[in-house]
């Protein structure tokens, strides 16, 4: 399934999206184009919410760590509804306190 | 090799998700609880990921095996790609976020065991087990 990203606009200036598909090794460099471009039209904070993400791999979490890290030190992206399973493959690589928090 | 299923695809990354989805059918047919196949998508895809990864040359291929194995399901994944030293392989460091370098971690995590075959020019050779208990 492929990955559709939803612009729900700005909230006390961070910036919403949602998220709905697959984050793989084939939608992951969309992922990241889509969210680098909108950071370089308004920088901001970014919460995702995964509410509909049905399966994350390891290159869908290192994109969300490297888009982070190189938001730091002014912003930065939190999540939030993932899916157990989904939720599950930030938890065993240590990464779940960091963005869920 | 008992309910052999053999898949043999181009190593190309938009083939992944066939993977996925055939691993899935086949941990349901054995009777894994959704839990289970939701790790076994997981895992399937970062040896799937590794092979298409590590062979950026034209005709690659990668081949998958599913077969039922004792009380659980092996999956075998063969690529012909650069390989590595398995001795030079370092787990990642959780306390610090990484970009890249979970995929055998995850593997290792998940799945009940896996056996990495593989050196410099050799492509990589993969046996993950999963077991139904």
């Amino acid at each position: 399934m492929a990955l559709v990203i939803m612009n729900n606009g700005y909230e006390d200036g961070v910036c919403h999206l949602s998220l709905s598909g697959e984050v793989d090794l084939v939608s992951a460099p969309m992922l990241k184009e889509n969210i680098e471009k909108i950071h370089s039209e308004q920088r901001s904070d970014f919460l995702l919410d995964l509410e509909n993400v049905s399966f994350i791999d390891s290159t869908g979490i290192g994109t969300v760590v490297s888009l982070n890290k190189s938001m730091k030190p002014d912003h930065c992206i939190r999540l939030r509804n993932a899916r157990s399973h989904v939720a599950k493959v930030f938890k065993i690589t240590g990464l779940y306190d960091l963005f869920f928090s | 090799m008992h309910n052999l299923v053999e898949l043999k695809l181009p190593a190309k990354k938009e083939y992944i998700p066939i993977v996925r989805y055939a691993a899935m059918v086949y941990a349901n047919d054995l009777g894994f609880d959704l839990e289970r196949i939701e790790d076994i998508k997981l895992v399937i895809s970062e040896a799937i990921n590794n092979a298409v990864i590590h062979s950026d040359f034209e005709d690659a291929e990668v081949v998958v095996n599913l077969y039922s194995h004792g009380e659980g399901m092996k999956i075998e994944v063969r690529d012909s790609g650069k390989g590595f030293h398995t001795s030079n392989y370092e787990a990642p460091n959780l306390d610090n976020e990484q970009c890249s370098g979970y995929g055998i971690y995850i593997m290792q995590t998940l799945s009940d065991s896996v056996e990495v075959i593989s050196g410099d020019g050799r492509g990589t050779h993969l046996i993950i087990e999963f077991n139904l208990v």
